[in-house]
């Protein structure tokens, strides 16, 4: 079991300087960060295209043992919160409510690099509230790549690429069938932003 | 002005010297200063205008020795702990330049002592206020915002006193370390001229409407601001 978890971490080192180590447990806020490596992109895109080779495979393994692609939510969650969201973008609009308890998730998350399950109707932190689980981020990343797509504003994608590298940097037996399908999505989406960045397309 | 070791108070400094702008009291806050392993003088420039030959290892003491002001040495390099407010309260101006560790809010005790902060963020302030902000203007506008504004206790939403935007640079430029340092530096002269001149600071912009804070851009995204136009920056 260990021999294979160094084998996938090894598998996944590449020259993407935010692979290779748990961000989760390490996490990175990128001050001052180096970038200045002409094949720095290139590395990126790298690192994610072998990622998704990866959730594909993953997902074909999983697909018998499918659990349900609803998103069980109760009142207060975090997945309530994002599944207000999530309706709202299905009539592809981002309302005025939505787009508030986005941008405060987003705050958290950039601010502290983490979410719980649990807020209150100010969308503060319950006391008791454990941290987010694994499905719990994917399923925001999704909803952020969504409303980056949607809204195509810089704040979402910049937020969207730090969630991904956190996401993607922890071993892969925590990912369920739903969060490879999700992650899939996100990684699309994402390189999607960077190609329309790329060609000068950004909402001011 | 309050002095952290920072590239940004060595821009200060050097901006201030070369305008013969001479401040009364300059504070320094205790600290190590980042090491350069560049060229030893960078030529700033924008839009065809020179703005300074800037010489990034250069150190904050050596730059001080050749202004004639006073030097108050901190004790602590936290500025809102009890000794820097003390020493805050014992000067006699009423203006202090802010050139402290970046993305610090000041809490209310600290904003409330009967002195002014004036800051200058690096964005298009209020709509690129937070951090790093200049690389979404970049990306979104191919412009460089700076905007000078008092600090009050949230980010980058105090009153605007001035700001600007810059285009056209030097390809090869480094933009965290001497571009958005030295950009700050030319504002900040620029409003303290105006003070000199007309005995009071510019009036400002009256703000609208808040947006949302910028949070630290993702390298990526700062990858493809520089690319497109620092082409010549890159290593290979």
């Amino acid at each position: 079991m260990a021999k294979a978890n160094i084998k996938e971490k090894m598998e996944l080192d590449s020259k993407y300087p935010y692979s290779g180590k748990n961000l989760f447990k390490n996490p990175e806020y990128y001050f001052y960060a180096d970038c200045s490596s002409s094949d720095y992109l290139k590395n990126w895109k790298k690192h994610r295209n072998k990622s998704l080779k990866k959730l594909k495979q993953y997902c074909d393994l999983k697909r018998s043992k499918s659990d349900s692609d609803k998103i069980t939510s109760k009142r207060g969650t975090l997945t309530t919160y994002l599944d207000l969201i999530s309706q709202s973008l299905r009539n592809n609009v981002l309302g005025k409510r939505e787009k508030y308890i986005l941008l405060k998730f987003i705050t958290k998350f950039e601010v502290h690099r983490r979410l719980f399950s649990y807020y209150d109707s100010n969308l503060i932190r319950r006391k008791s509230a454990p941290e987010a689980g694994f499905g719990e981020y994917t399923y925001f990343a999704l909803v952020v790549a969504q409303c980056a797509r949607l809204e195509n504003g810089l704040n979402y994608t910049s937020c969207l690429i730090k969630l991904m590298d956190c996401l993607l940097s922890i071993p892969k037996k925590n990912y369920s069938y739903k969060d490879s399908k999700f992650l899939i999505q996100c990684i699309k989406i994402e390189s999607e932003l960077l190609d329309n960045l790329g060609k000068g397309a950004i909402n001011r | 002005m309050i002095v952290a070791p920072t590239w940004r108070s060595k821009a200060y400094l050097q901006v201030l010297r070369e305008r013969g702008i001479v401040l009364n009291t300059y504070m320094l806050l205790p600290g190590k200063e980042p090491k350069w392993d560049g060229p030893s003088l960078v030529s700033v420039h924008s839009g065809g205008k020179r703005i300074i030959n800037f010489s990034p290892s250069e150190s904050i003491q050596a730059t001080l020795e050749k202004i004639p002001s006073k030097i108050v040495k901190m004790k602590s390099s936290d500025i809102e702990s009890k000794e820097s407010l003390s020493q805050i309260d014992r000067l006699s101006e009423s203006v202090i330049i802010y050139s402290g560790v970046g993305g610090r809010i000041l809490k209310q005790k600290t904003l409330n002592r009967g002195k002014r902060f004036l800051h200058v963020h690096g964005g298009y302030a209020p709509k690129h206020r937070g951090s790093t902000a200049f690389y979404y203007s970049l990306l979104e506008e191919g412009t460089f915002g700076i905007t000078a504004l008092w600090l009050d206790e949230q980010l980058d939403t105090g009153r605007i006193i001035a700001r600007r935007k810059y285009t056209k640079f030097p390809s090869d430029i480094d933009l965290d370390r001497v571009l958005d340092p030295i950009l700050r530096a030319d504002l900040l002269s620029s409003i303290i001229q105006t003070r000199l001149k007309k005995g009071k600071y510019p009036s400002g912009v009256l703000r609208k409407s808040l947006r949302p804070a910028y949070h630290v851009i993702h390298p990526i995204l700062k990858h493809v601001a520089m690319k497109r136009y620092f082409p010549n920056f890159f290593r290979v």
